[in-house]
């Protein structure tokens, strides 16, 4: 495992989608996402669960903030897609706010002794609404061998977590090592490898978030008969997965011609302690007529 | 904060849902389990003739609240921060059983996980109820364990609808539509603060009004999440309902909720609500 005050490693989930940050004086802050093949669904949305990624990350960092010296962890995280497209691939990084981007913008919504609040709005490539999401951080007293949080009072302009050579190198599924081994039950898996841990070592949040919308689009997708993309998500983590793999299984809700619901468990390591659970609606997607180019 | 020793108590807000619940799990270890028996009658009605989101929603934080706390005691107790539900089947009239039980007990932090299913064992909706531990003047509550406890009269005859009982009214606006109510003392709960089912059904109704008012066929409120910022404690209530879009599932709705007399905000939510019919003319 990465050294903390090495955090993220070189290839890592953060770096690898090429993330970006901004923090603004107020506390509220900013986040992008270029949109390429690798993040899209078969349907050309980006993944639910990458935008979970970039929903984390930059809440996550405003919740450090506003605890300063203390650190957090991330007690839920819910994401609501409107159902509106999220872009077409083929924009670069060097597009700031231009169409080949996700945009998240997030502000604290309380700071309380316990907890903190966040909500994080979701715009697609042309800037327009299409989702909104919340996350709720506990406060924990601050522990040696966290990483020094360091932001700068005033915040900090646009900056990329890429490094040379950071950049997915197949589809963002394949990257992160999330396999399927039973369709129906929603049945999935991930190792814990640095690419995808957080900070103190354990699975990180928007992946495990990843990991719960493939279980859930896999078993929807098999009780409707029809493939579908995630849209909405609540996620309760209730363990960190320190051990690995984690892996998710789903039990399907409700499944109607066009979307379904389903409640997700994930396990973590051959233990199968239970690490989340989480509810996700699914709804069926058409595949681009047009392939999209890069 | 007042002490429930023989369980005839509770507040005005459970006694009208009528919530019966009894501890089935092995408490004298720490596991902490409950089913509850909710009679969902006329009078929790809501658009399409199934039971009101905003009903379940506060059977759900009893339910789960009452986990919660019994997971807390002997030296703190609880208070809801967030609720999450999905619906997965109308809830038609009848008897429903919830079944509740905590999943993660924090020091400072609880989170149970609750099922409701109908009187034909059909699921219909699925929970999450995270809770803060607190610790109250006057000491936690006192309960018998394992508990048994039945509010509210026997019969719902007479019974007025939830939200006339809660008196909330309702009107569109340019941006969706508002839902606003009195906070009365009827309406708080043990902490003397702003029942949360009432809060969830105050959002409920912002939301449907939203829809109805867009779409012009009746509506109802299907899923819910929804954030307790602050506690409600001076009145009135406000719920200010946006409709972001449309899915498969529905409409995806965002509300603000404020506390008018304290001037702040005091909860979010996000609901998906569908449509289930043609709105009656008025």
């Amino acid at each position: 495992m990465a050294p903390a005050e090495q955090y993220p490693p070189r290839r890592h989930v953060h770096r690898d989608l090429r993330l970006a940050l901004e923090h603004a004086a107020d506390g509220s802050g900013r986040a992008w996402l270029p949109v390429t093949t690798e993040v899209l669904t078969e349907g050309g949305g980006v993944r639910a669960g990458v935008l979970a990624v970039l929903v984390d990350v930059l809440a996550a960092g405003l919740a450090l903030r506003a605890v300063s010296p203390d650190w957090v962890a991330t007690a839920d995280l819910t994401l609501h897609l409107t159902g509106a497209p999220l872009g077409d691939a083929g924009g670069t990084e060097k597009d700031h706010g231009e169409a080949g981007e996700i945009e998240a913008r997030a502000r604290v919504l309380r700071r309380g002794r316990t907890t903190v609040v966040c909500e994080v709005e979701v715009l697609d490539a042309s800037g327009s609404p299409a989702g909104i999401g919340t996350m709720t951080f506990a406060v924990l007293a601050r522990r040696d061998g966290n990483p020094a949080a360091g932001t700068p009072p005033g915040g900090f302009p646009r900056v990329s977590l890429a490094v040379d050579g950071s950049g997915l190198r197949g589809p963002v599924l394949d990257e992160l090592g999330i396999t399927v081994t039973d369709a129906a039950s929603g049945e999935v898996r991930v190792p814990l490898a640095d690419f995808v841990r957080n900070s103190l070592g354990s699975l990180q949040g928007g992946v495990l978030a990843t990991l719960a919308c493939v279980s859930a689009e896999e078993a929807i997708g098999a009780a409707c008969g029809t493939r579908v993309d995630a849209v909405d998500l609540h996620v309760t983590y209730l363990a960190a997965a320190r051990e690995g793999p984690a892996h998710a299984t789903a039990e399907v809700l409700a499944a109607e011609s066009d979307w379904g619901c389903a409640r997700v468990d994930v396990l973590d390591g051959p233990g199968g302690r239970l690490a989340a659970i989480a509810r996700v609606t699914a709804a069926a997607t058409s595949p681009r007529a047009d392939p999209v180019r890069t | 904060m007042k002490r429930l020793h023989d369980g005839s108590l509770g507040t005005d807000v459970s006694r009208f849902v009528r919530v019966a619940m009894r501890e089935v799990g092995d408490w004298e270890s720490g596991e902490v389990r409950l089913e509850a028996d909710c009679p969902a009658d006329d009078h929790l009605l809501g658009p399409g003739g199934g039971i009101r989101a905003g009903a379940l929603l506060t059977m759900v934080d009893n339910v789960g609240g009452m986990s919660a706390g019994l997971a807390a005691l002997p030296d703190a107790w609880v208070v809801s921060t967030s609720m999450m539900l999905r619906s997965s089947h109308v809830a038609a009239p009848g008897v429903l059983h919830l079944s509740s039980h905590v999943v993660r007990a924090g020091r400072n932090s609880m989170v149970t996980d609750v099922r409701v299913v109908g009187g034909d064992g059909t699921p219909l909706a699925s929970g999450v109820l995270s809770s803060a531990v607190l610790t109250p003047e006057g000491g936690a509550p006192e309960w018998d364990r394992p508990i048994s406890l039945r509010y509210g009269p026997e019969e719902a005859e007479d019974l007025p609808r939830l939200l006339d009982w809660i008196g909330i009214e309702t009107r569109r606006t340019d941006a969706g539509a508002v839902a606003t109510a009195e906070l009365t003392d009827a309406l708080r709960n043990p902490w003397g603060i702003l029942h949360g089912g009432v809060t969830a059904t105050i959002v409920d109704a912002a939301g449907e009004a939203a829809v109805r008012g867009l779409t012009g066929s009746e509506a109802a409120t299907a899923d819910c999440m929804l954030h307790y910022l602050a506690p409600g404690r001076v009145g009135p209530v406000q719920a200010t309902a946006s409709v972001l879009g449309h899915r498969p599932d529905g409409h995806l709705v965002r509300i603000e909720v404020h506390d008018l007399g304290a001037e702040r905000l005091f909860a979010t939510a996000i609901t998906t609500v569908r449509e289930v019919g043609v709105e009656e003319p008025s």
